[in-house]
């Protein structure tokens, strides 16, 4: 697993590459806990257009940090997950708590 | 291992030890493996997906995180269904039931949510669990009859 972190206007954005499983899950939780404690943004957008598998241990990772951001009123947008990623994603229930979008909706 | 269901066609074992980079190759072997039936992209992803929350399963429950446990894995390619059976000699689950329910969670970052995607995923999903002595998944999915013929022709 990659991810590529960068400091945006608005937000925090990370691009992720790998397969999110519980192999990465406990780095992918690290490395993202690093990054809201270190870069002083609200909201995070997290890149899925490198991530070709998730299961609950890497849905796990995302809701945990879901959570840390709306207790202090931040927002978690996922953007271009690939459709087996999307169907993971929908059929968790995560899609009525975190926004997914396709790129070109995002002007974030 | 397995349950009788017609002629057994086709059948694949693999055993490993408990270390998480084993679930990729696990998920991954079990799916090549059904990939000989004619499923298509999306009902082979969601066995990839069940066979790697089972596999979790064992690692985080069964195991404990220990890495020195073995798990084995049967694929049988049976007329009429492919079984999958994820096996481990760990601590076993205490309240199978319990277990299978859908918001049942002994760690709140994975929400429930393994025991939910294998049965959502598969069209059975059996645990047979001894405290002490081990859990056994069994994974099914019964195949439509075009399926079927295609298994028996080749």
């Amino acid at each position: 697993m990659q991810l590529q972190i960068r400091e945006e206007k608005e937000n925090i954005y990370v691009k992720i590459h790998g397969e999110l499983d519980l192999k990465v899950a406990d780095d992918l939780r690290q490395e993202l806990d690093e990054t809201l404690d270190k870069i002083d943004k609200k909201d995070l957008v997290l890149d899925f257009i490198g991530v070709d598998f998730i299961d609950s241990s890497g849905l796990g990772v995302i809701l945990g940090r879901y959570k840390r951001l709306s207790m202090l009123e931040g927002k978690l947008v996922i953007l271009n997950p690939n459709p087996n990623v999307k169907r993971i994603l929908e059929l968790s229930g995560i899609t009525s708590l975190i926004e997914v979008k396709d790129s070109l909706e995002y002007t974030g | 291992m397995a349950t009788t269901s017609g002629a057994i066609l086709n059948s694949i074992q693999l055993q490993f030890m408990s270390i998480p980079d084993n679930i990729g190759l696990a998920r991954v072997t079990v799916a090549s493996f059904a990939a000989q039936l004619d499923l298509t992209l999306n009902e082979l992803e969601e066995i990839k997906v069940a066979t790697s929350e089972a596999v979790s399963n064992a690692l985080i429950h069964g195991y404990e995180q220990n890495k020195k446990g073995i798990i084995s894995i049967s694929a049988t390619l049976f007329e009429d269904k492919l079984e999958i059976v994820i096996e481990d000699q760990g601590k076993g689950i205490e309240n199978v039931e319990q277990a299978l329910q859908p918001a049942y969670s002994t760690d709140p970052e994975r929400m429930g949510l393994g025991f939910m995607f294998m049965k959502s995923f598969m069209d059975d999903v059996k645990v047979e669990s001894t405290v002490g002595k081990g859990t056994r998944v069994y994974l099914t999915k019964f195949l439509e009859s075009a399926q079927k013929l295609q298994a028996a022709n080749d």
